[in-house]
């Protein structure tokens, strides 16, 4: 077997799960660089004063923003963390490495496919393409292929724990991010399996093979798909948060059995919860909604709020350890802030605790959902998870994989440095001003906001323009801090100082 | 009393995260609470 021991971790390495990491790592890092070209231009056609694109371009490129940076740059790097966790944590081996170069080609053949047809215009059906709406067959075929092989990717996981447990290669229990994205693969199962059950019939039906397929069915088994993929990034995020803790202050778990015991809560009650989407649709039953939105989605945000301080208290203690012990704050203010791995994970966590976690509890409740279902401000809210949470966590991994698996030195240590404050802010700004603009009842995905042609007339408080110049100016931010981390971290990985 | 003596010591782990959650349920209250105010004077929901 090829095998490396790793300078920085110790841990054994194997050359397959090394390469695997590497190609799904620089893989997402492109098709985020894609997703974010895309979130400029979209983000420069909301902002009422700029309004780049015309129709068809808009949403179009909306279409593909939400594929490439929610999807594709999202499972590519969760995939990564599959092998990483399994493998490299685990100090054993890839033990199908045919299946897991069949699950990366499988991904990016399907991830191509979408992009192409996308791009072409045969697929302007946005990310939740709720049929009626119809996309060329190549995009329901994309979609497919692109979830067989991240099921197969989750398969691997399975199997690399499998043989590490045959290997003796833990004892007792798994390490808590290897038992995260376990969570993140249970779910992964659950999600592509509703994927398969709506996407299938409606690939069919494109090709006019099935004739009619049920809007309100689609909606509920889409959500399936749609919203439980979002809890794979949750799982997998906390697991990230684990990680970051450990390996840059060496902090341990403050109560190792709560933390697990919250990712089981997630399993358990983070898909039902996704129902979330679907308040205000009328053909749900407002008992169902109630247990759902009422009682499941509580006990899912449970599990998030046992992360959100097991972790910062884990690093508090790590940090007391150090000697920083004075006062309340003193190990705060003496923790690694100019190490870009940790900043971004603390970023992460406050991120996705008050912008993605506050709102989301409150739009999800359906006497709030009422007034901001459809608005800009669900907008803000994913937002403040997707990008303030779970990028901004994965950015933090990069800079950790760079020197563990890549085996290089960052370069622009300084622009590295500053990245994640500059992308945080940016993120912030355009979250808050979303949400801002949103409470004024602007809508969200809409290209024209003023309906110039439309038979009655309405506007907006004029206070809405100020909201969404903030956003486009955030945005802006955002963007900036994005380009600086692709120019980092691809520029290490190719140009880096080799570290061993 | 040994047993009384050593709970007085038993110190929090974790103080500083203590107040930053504390902070955290704050925010939650207030925005929840704005939102409120949203739903009745905006909306006119009563």
């Amino acid at each position: 077997m090829d095998y490396r021991i790793c300078s920085f971790t110790g841990l054994k390495i194997h050359k397959t799960a090394e390469d695997l990491i590497k190609w799904n790592v620089v893989t997402a890092i492109l098709f985020l660089a894609l997703g974010g070209f895309m979130a400029l231009l979209v983000a420069l056609t909301r902002w009422p004063s700029v309004h780049y694109l015309g129709p068809a371009n808009y949403y179009r490129f909306l279409t593909l923003h939400g594929f490439d940076a929610l999807l594709l740059w999202i499972l590519f790097f969760e995939v990564a963390l599959v092998h990483f966790t399994s493998a490299v944590l685990l100090n054993t081996r890839v033990v199908a490495p045919f299946s897991a170069w069949i699950a990366y080609a499988l991904m990016l053949v399907g991830a191509v496919f979408v992009n192409i047809v996308t791009f072409a215009g045969k697929a302007d059906v946005l990310f939740t393409s709720y049929v009626p709406l119809k996309a060329n067959g190549v995009y329901y075929l994309g979609v497919i292929i692109f979830a067989v092989g991240a099921l197969t990717a989750f398969g691997n996981f399975f199997a690399n724990i499998i043989q590490a447990r045959r290997d003796k290669a833990y004892k007792h229990t798994l390490p808590l991010g290897t038992y995260g994205l376990a969570a993140a693969s249970i779910i992964g199962v659950v999600t592509l399996a509703h994927g398969a059950v709506i996407m299938i019939p409606v690939f069919f039906w494109s090709i006019d093979l099935i004739k009619y397929i049920d809007p309100a069915t689609y909606r509920l088994i889409f959500w399936g798909l749609g919203h439980s993929s979002q809890q794979i990034n949750v799982c997998a995020m906390v697991a990230m948060w684990y990680m970051a803790a450990a390996f840059v202050l060496g902090a341990k778990p403050v109560n190792e059995k709560l933390s697990r015991t919250a990712f089981v809560l997630y399993i358990l009650f983070i898909n039902v919860a996704s129902e979330h989407h679907l308040l205000v649709d009328p053909v749900l039953s407002n008992w169902h909604k109630i247990v759902n939105t009422g009682y499941m989605m509580h006990l899912a945000v449970l599990a998030s709020m046992i992360h959100a301080f097991a972790i910062p208290a884990s690093m508090e203690v790590a940090l007391r350890n150090k000697g920083y012990t004075k006062g309340l704050f003193d190990w705060l203010k003496n923790a690694p802030w100019g190490n870009p791995a940790f900043s971004a994970t603390f970023l992460s966590i406050i991120g996705f605790g008050f912008l993605g976690g506050i709102t989301g509890v409150i739009f999800g409740t359906e006497q709030f959902n009422i007034i901001r279902h459809n608005t800009f401000a669900i907008t803000g809210h994913f937002h403040g998870t997707v990008v303030s949470g779970t990028t901004t966590a994965f950015m933090g991994g990069t800079y950790l994989l760079i020197p563990y698996i890549f085996r290089r030195e960052l370069v622009l240590p300084k622009l590295a440095t500053i990245q994640p404050y500059l992308y945080a802010i940016g993120v912030a700004m355009f979250a808050i001003s979303m949400m801002a603009a949103g409470s004024y009842g602007v809508p969200r995905r809409h290209w024209d906001i003023t309906f110039s042609n439309a038979i009655f007339s309405f506007s907006f408080d004029p206070s809405i323009d100020i909201f969404l110049s903030m956003m486009g100016v955030g945005a802006l931010l955002a963007v900036l801090g994005g380009v600086i981390f692709i120019i980092v971290s691809l520029g290490s990985i190719v140009f880096g100082k080799k570290t061993s | 009393m040994e047993e009384e003596k050593g709970k007085h010591e038993d110190k929090m782990e974790a103080p500083g995260t203590f107040v930053l959650s504390i902070i955290f349920l704050a925010a939650f209250i207030v925005i929840w609470f704005a939102h409120f105010k949203w739903l009745i004077e905006i909306w006119g929901v009563r």
